[in-house]
């Protein structure tokens, strides 16, 4: 069972109070380097930064309403070689299940790797936010307002912008999974936060770092409950409209129609982890002639080619392991929604093989695995054309 | 107007249904010449995309031959196959494709009668759903 602890919010604000709580993690040797969102230098956005100096946590911000990319992509980056240190990262619910994905996948090494998650309300479109930070005077400010109100787990609409639709029906706003995680869901943020520690840290002293312990936690995990209502009912209402868009090939291809190839939303993906892509090979360099032949063939084409296959055969590769981040949209140039479909296909796949990606380190992914007496049907020839 | 004859591209296994279909061809058992055949190693070999790409350029009907549960060559490569069919039939439906065009059988090495029965079954069935739509479609 995990322990629960309040750390207490002395000057009305829960950021400052966080970033030392960081700093002490780094000073206590609790973990040896930490990957945490700060501030740019501008201010205006938060990014994720890797920090060994204490003394150069300035400005963290795990609760901005902005995810620049999905860290566990980092974490991949940083598992290359010996895990030497013990890195502590700083992540959002997302971010944990790709990271538990990518465990699977044999692309993050667990060893040496503390994950310390925090409650998220959701994040604003990368270009909502960055019109939403001209109105605040640094992204410290806009986080303070986004979380006013934090008692009933519920974002702070700001100047009336829309979260991203990954966030609205994201059916995980709290973190599993994480070694520690931070919780400020039913919490007065200008008094206190929850901070909840697993088992392998039962022997850290953590009065040290100014932590009590909570006592009832019980409002966190109603408003979590509430939190998470509203977010089924979204995600259901979601469902049921792409169901609606997706009757036919011919309305499936309308929505890809601004697809121009440009290959963003895999490249933004933290689970798609092919070092070649099989679109990036030359497998689609075509000749002259036949670009010519195609075209004759059908009066005219698409140019680029292989748009639908692009999107059906990543969804065939991926969608098993889709969490749900939402990430494949914020990065297309121009606005297809493609995490819309990931999402709705990735969920009645899992489905089938009763899985949930990120949900667990030990349940393999489902296409690196079998079961001997499964899908008796399939391919039995007494039973009818599927 | 000729009558529409479907076309079918066959992804089969070397040990398996590959040589069912040689044994149909040595034993002389007639079946309709609709179907191309590519052989691979293994049914686990057939990556989604080789189904997925001859479908949206216009082939009729795609086949996948494999090995019995329990007896592939390299053995779970067929298992490995079925999940993924599972997957690609879910992806497909889901988009609004008709997933009745794609196939995945079982044909051992002796069964050269079924294979050339499951070759006849499929290019009656394709032929009864008509010419694949996507072949008339320019913006896939």
């Amino acid at each position: 069972m995990p322990k629960a602890y309040k750390l207490q919010i002395k000057n009305n604000d829960p950021l400052q109070e966080i970033n030392e709580f960081f700093q002490a993690l780094l000073s206590e040797k609790i973990v040896d380097a930490l990957l945490l969102p700060q501030d740019t230098t501008s201010h205006k956005s938060v990014l994720p930064t890797l920090v060994k100096d204490p003394q150069q946590i300035t400005t963290a911000n795990p609760f901005v309403p902005f995810l620049l990319l999905n860290s566990a992509s980092l974490l991949a980056k940083l598992s290359k070689g010996k895990a030497r240190e013990k890195i502590g990262a700083v992540l959002r619910s997302c971010e944990i299940r790709a990271a538990v994905e990518l465990i699977k996948l044999k692309q993050i090494n667990p060893e040496n790797l503390v994950i310390i998650g925090v409650d998220c309300l959701g994040t604003y479109e990368p270009s909502a936010f960055k019109e939403l930070a001209q109105n605040f005077t640094d992204a410290a400010e806009l986080t303070r307002a986004y979380l006013s109100d934090t008692i009933h787990a519920q974002p702070n609409q700001l100047n009336g912008k829309e979260l991203r639709l990954a966030c609205q029906t994201c059916e995980y706003p709290t973190p599993a999974n994480a070694d520690i995680s931070i919780n400020f869901f039913g919490c007065d943020t200008s008094r206190e936060i929850i901070i909840q520690s697993a088992e392998k840290f039962d022997a850290v002293d953590w009065a040290k770092l100014g932590l009590v312990p909570a006592g009832d936690i019980s409002p966190w995990k109603n408003a979590s409950k509430t939190c998470l209502d509203t977010r089924l009912q979204a995600r259901d209402k979601l469902f049921q409209e792409v169901a609606q868009q997706t009757k036919n090939v011919e309305s499936f291809l309308k929505e890809l129609e601004n697809c121009r190839h440009c290959n963003n939303c895999r490249k933004e993906c933290p689970i798609c982890y092919c070092q070649e892509c099989i679109f990036d090979s030359r497998i689609f360099e075509h000749d002259h002639d036949q670009y010519i032949n195609w075209a004759e063939r059908k009066g005219k084409i698409r140019i680029p080619t292989d748009t639908l296959l692009f999107h059906l055969t990543r969804m065939n590769h991926m969608a098993v392991s889709c969490v749900g981040c939402g990430q494949c949209t914020s990065a297309c140039p121009h606005g297809v929604p493609v995490a819309k479909y990931f999402k709705t296909i990735g969920f009645k796949v899992q489905q089938i093989f009763d899985y949930q990606a990120g949900r667990s380190v030990a349940e393999e992914v489902p296409q690196s695995t079998f079961k001997e007496d499964e899908f008796p049907h399939v391919g039995e020839p007494d039973k009818k054309p599927h | 107007m000729a009558e529409f004859e479907p076309n079918i591209i066959a992804f089969v296994c070397n040990w398996c249904t590959y040589e069912a279909a040689d044994l149909a061809g040595t034993s002389r058992i007639q079946y309709p010449p609709n179907v191309k055949l590519i052989r691979l190693m293994c049914s686990g070999a057939v990556d989604p995309i080789f189904i997925i790409k001859p479908l949206l350029d216009g082939v009729d009907g795609v086949l996948v031959g494999g090995c019995h549960p329990g007896s592939c060559h390299y053995v779970s490569g067929n298992y490995k196959a079925r999940r993924r069919f599972m997957i690609l039939n879910k992806v497909l439906e889901c988009v609004g494709f008709d997933t009745r065009r794609i196939w995945i059988r079982w044909i051992a090495a002796s069964e050269g009668k079924i294979f050339a029965q499951t070759v006849t079954d499929m290019v009656e069935e394709i032929r009864k759903l008509g010419p694949n739509p996507l072949k008339q479609m320019w913006d896939i």
